[in-house]
This record gives structure tokens, C-alpha cells and sequence, in this order.
């Protein structure tokens, strides 16, 4: 779905709760009359079930892609070997290839990925621009974060990820 | 400098054993009690897990890689077996436990990989034979060219290229250190670093690179030429091991206590992390 220019993307898990309390409702409103004669409030709430990851994920697609030109303008491109400790808080650029993709159902992937000089994880806090899939070529652009904020090895907190053609 | 403890291995490993052993063992008790009909609280037993989930913690906490779950066992060994609930603590719930934690300290070592670092310290392994190496070799460099090599370093790591390579270029404008040598082709490759990292997506650019003859005071084997990207890499790890290296053994003791902090960063470099 596009709003503007920013495409939304709702999370499979979104869908799901929606279908699972859709269910629901519908079960106990044909057993229960105290429920029919409230489905005039519960109908809207089970909608904005669907409504806030939509505008939850519009807002923060819109905030990142409002980042993407300054990391663009700012950040270094470096191997994944010289990413450390000491440049937490820098903008880097980053090329490799993708070899893992974990919680994309969820709107917050995280990707591995690697370089010839190592690999990195690559932390994404929204949806991204394109579909990522493992063994597509990539450039990430992001800031260095600690794993875990305060402690765990450097990985990225992606704003920009984006295929690119070798 | 640090160097390996015989004893902190043994206390790891005696560590290590204590987590199967106090949380089954507690279990074992609450069952030989319950055999034996002997009043006993089972919290008392229950006691062993909850120990078993800090030294796991533990364990977990002092490894490079924080393995957020087994860190995290202490809050559900004090909810599960100290906070009173609506459901009563047994022998199974002890036996499913002690079983979380085996398993979870199995996947600590075997994903998690060693608490100790690969080398030692900086007192021993492949760096510290090359920082020995670099020395005998060298022989002397003024201390003013080992500081700007550590400062170097530091920029560096700290991913501050501009400034890595206006000091390269301030040491090479220096009258007296336009002779080629390994240390100015170091300082060189540094220098050139930043208009590589500017010019991206691109990295693989011309860059300088040793000659023969420097090969042996350099720490990775120079890649065949066929490379030209690989060949950079490896040019600019080397330059930045050299510089760590000049500073580590030729600096002030200030500046080296400065540049020792980044001794992670050469052991990256070095591919030994």
C-alpha cells in the first residue's frame, strides 16, 4: 500500500491478530446478544487493529526516508572488518551480500551481512524500502549501535537498505 | 599485560560444571527427602536452580558475545522458585528447570563461543610477535613518528578518516620524511584512505602499496595481483598494523597506554577476533 510516496508495509503478525479477534468476535456475537449490541464500538476497534501498525509503519517509513539523503551525504563506506567499538554513533556505508534474514514477518528485520572482510548484523527498527531476500548484493546505510545499546559487539542500525547491481 | 590465568580457566570450568550440578542436584535432594518422608520446605532445594541461573548469568555476562537469554535466567528462577504463586514448586517443575539451564549452557558454549579472548593478552600471540618483530627490525624510529602513528590508530578506529589522513599527510610533508620507505607507504595508504572513502560506493581505487622488499615487516601475506580490491584491503589492514606496531614499541609510555585500548581493533585487523 502507497501513501504519498512511502509504502506501507503491515507485518504478517499484524494480519494475523486481526484475523484471530475477527474470528473471535464473530463466534461469540452469534452466541452472545450482549456482544451484538456492542458491535458498533467493537467493529472500529477491531479495525484499528489493522489501522495502528498501518499508520505506526507510515510514520516511521516517512521518518527514515526523511534520513536516508543526510546518511547518504555523511557516511563513510567501509569494509565490515574496520566497523568497532569506537565508531559507535558514526554514519557508514556498508556493501555486501545478505546471508541471513530473520524477523521479517515482524516489520523489524535483521540481516547478516557480509563483506570479504567479515560479516556484520544489520538491525532495521522498519520495514524496508525493497524486499531483501538472502544472496541479493546490498548497500547499507546506517549508524553503528551496540548490540544490546549499552553492551554487546558494534552492528548497524539501518536506515537504508538497497540492492545494488555488481 | 595481561596473561592467560591457569586459574581463572579452572574456576570457568569448575563454573561450567556447577550449573548441572546445583540445579539437578537440588531436585535430587527434594526427591531423596520426599523418598525418605523427611519434612523439608522445597524451597530450600529450589535454592541449587536459583544458583544455578546466577553463576549461567555469569558465565553469560563475561563472554564477548552477551547471550541475552541465559543472562536473564536469574528473573525466572527468582519468579519460578522465590516469589510465592499460585502454583506450588515440585520436583518436576525443579527437574524441567535444571534441563532449561543444561541446555541453555550447552548453546552458551557451543553459539557463544569461549569467555577468554582468542589471544591472551597483548603480552603474547601473533600480534605481539609482530609488534617484537617490527621492533627488531626497525630498530629505532623517533618517538614524534610513533606518536603520530598511534594517533593515526586512534582516528582511525574511531572511523574518523578525514582526520586520519590530514596527520598522514602532515607526517609526510615533514622535510626529511619524503624518503620511500615501509613507514611512508604506511602513512601513504592512510593518507590516500579517505579520498577512497569519499569517492563510494567504490572502494577498490588505486592505492599505494608495499614494495617486495617490506614484505617481511608486514603482518597478512600480500594477496596475488589479480585482485586490486582485495589487494587494497589487505595494504591498508598492513599500514594500519604497522602504525599500531611503531607505536606499541616506539611511542612514550603515555601514548602507548593510549594506543593499548585499541588493541581489539589490531586484533580485528589482524583477523585474531
Amino acid at each position: 500500500m502507497k501513501i504519498g510516496n512511502i509504502n506501507v508495509k503491515i507485518s504478517v503478525l499484524a494480519i494475523a491478530v486481526f484475523i484471530v479477534f475477527t474470528i473471535l468476535l464473530l463466534i461469540t456475537s452469534i452466541y452472545s446478544p450482549e456482544v451484538r449490541s456492542n458491535l458498533i464500538w467493537l467493529i472500529p476497534c477491531l479495525f484499528m487493529l489493522l489501522v495502528i501498525p498501518i499508520v505506526l509503519n507510515y510514520m516511521s517509513r516517512s521518518q527514515y526516508a526523511d534520513l536516508t539523503p543526510q546518511y547518504e551525504a555523511e557516511a563513510k563506506t567501509v569494509r565490515v572488518k574496520l566497523v568497532n567499538e569506537n565508531m559507535v554513533g558514526k554514519p557508514v556505508r556498508i556493501e555486501g551480500v545478505v546471508e541471513r534474514v530473520y524477523f521479517q514477518f515482524l516489520n523489524r528485520p535483521q540481516y547478516l551481512i557480509a563483506d570479504r572482510s567479515g560479516a556484520i548484523s544489520v538491525k532495521m527498527f522498519t520495514s524496508p524500502e525493497e524486499d531483501v531476500k538472502v544472496n541479493d548484493v546490498v548497500e547499507v546505510l546506517g549508524q553503528v549501535i551496540r548490540r544490546y545499546i549499552v553492551t554487546g559487539d558494534p552492528v548497524i542500525n539501518c536506515v537504508s537498505i538497497k540492492k545494488i547491481k555488481r | 599485560m595481561e596473561l592467560p590465568s591457569y586459574h581463572n580457566k579452572n574456576t570457568r570450568l569448575l563454573l561450567e560444571f556447577a550449573v548441572p550440578i546445583l540445579s539437578f542436584g537440588g531436585a535430587a535432594v527434594a526427591i531423596l527427602a520426599d523418598l525418605l518422608k523427611i519434612p523439608l520446605d522445597i524451597h530450600y532445594p529450589a535454592f541449587g536452580c536459583v544458583a544455578a541461573s546466577v553463576i549461567l548469568a555469569y558465565l553469560a555476562w563475561i563472554r564477548p558475545r552477551k547471550d541475552i537469554v541465559a543472562i536473564s535466567t536469574p528473573i525466572y528462577a527468582i519468579l519460578f522458585f522465590l516469589i510465592p504463586a499460585e502454583f506450588s514448586v515440585g520436583v518436576i517443575l525443579m527437574l524441567l528447570y535444571a534441563a532449561s539451564l543444561t541446555i541453555l549452557l550447552i548453546r552458551l558454549k557451543r553459539r557463544f563461543g569461549s569467555a577468554s579472548p582468542v589471544s591472551g593478552g597483548i603480552g603474547e600471540g601473533p600480534l605481539f610477535d609482530y609488534m617484537t618483530r617490527t621492533g627488531e627490525a626497525m630498530e629505532s624510529v623517533p618517538s614524534d613518528t610513533a606518536a603520530d602513528a598511534g594517533r593515526i590508530v586512534i582516528r582511525f578506529a574511531h572511523g574518523e578518516y578525514e582526520m586520519a589522513a590530514a596527520l598522514a599527510r602532515k607526517y609526510l610533508q615533514e622535510p626529511g620524511n619524503d624518503v620511500h620507505n615501509v613507514l611512508t607507504t604506511a602513512f601513504g595508504i592512510i593518507a590516500d584512505h579517505d579520498a577512497q572513502c569519499r569517492s563510494a560506493p567504490a572502494l577498490a581505487c588505486k592505492t599505494r602499496h608495499f614494495s617486495p622488499d617490506t614484505y617481511p615487516l608486514l603482518f597478512h601475506p600480500a594477496p596475488d595481483g589479480s585482485d586490486t580490491e582485495q589487494e587494497s584491503a589487505v595494504a591498508l589492514d598492513n599500514a594500519l598494523l604497522l602504525l599500531y606496531a611503531v607505536a606499541m614499541v616506539f611511542a612514550s609510555e603515555e601514548q602507548k597506554e593510549q594506543v593499548r585500548s585499541f588493541h581489539p581493533f589490531a586484533e580485528k585487523l589482524a583477523g585474531l577476533k
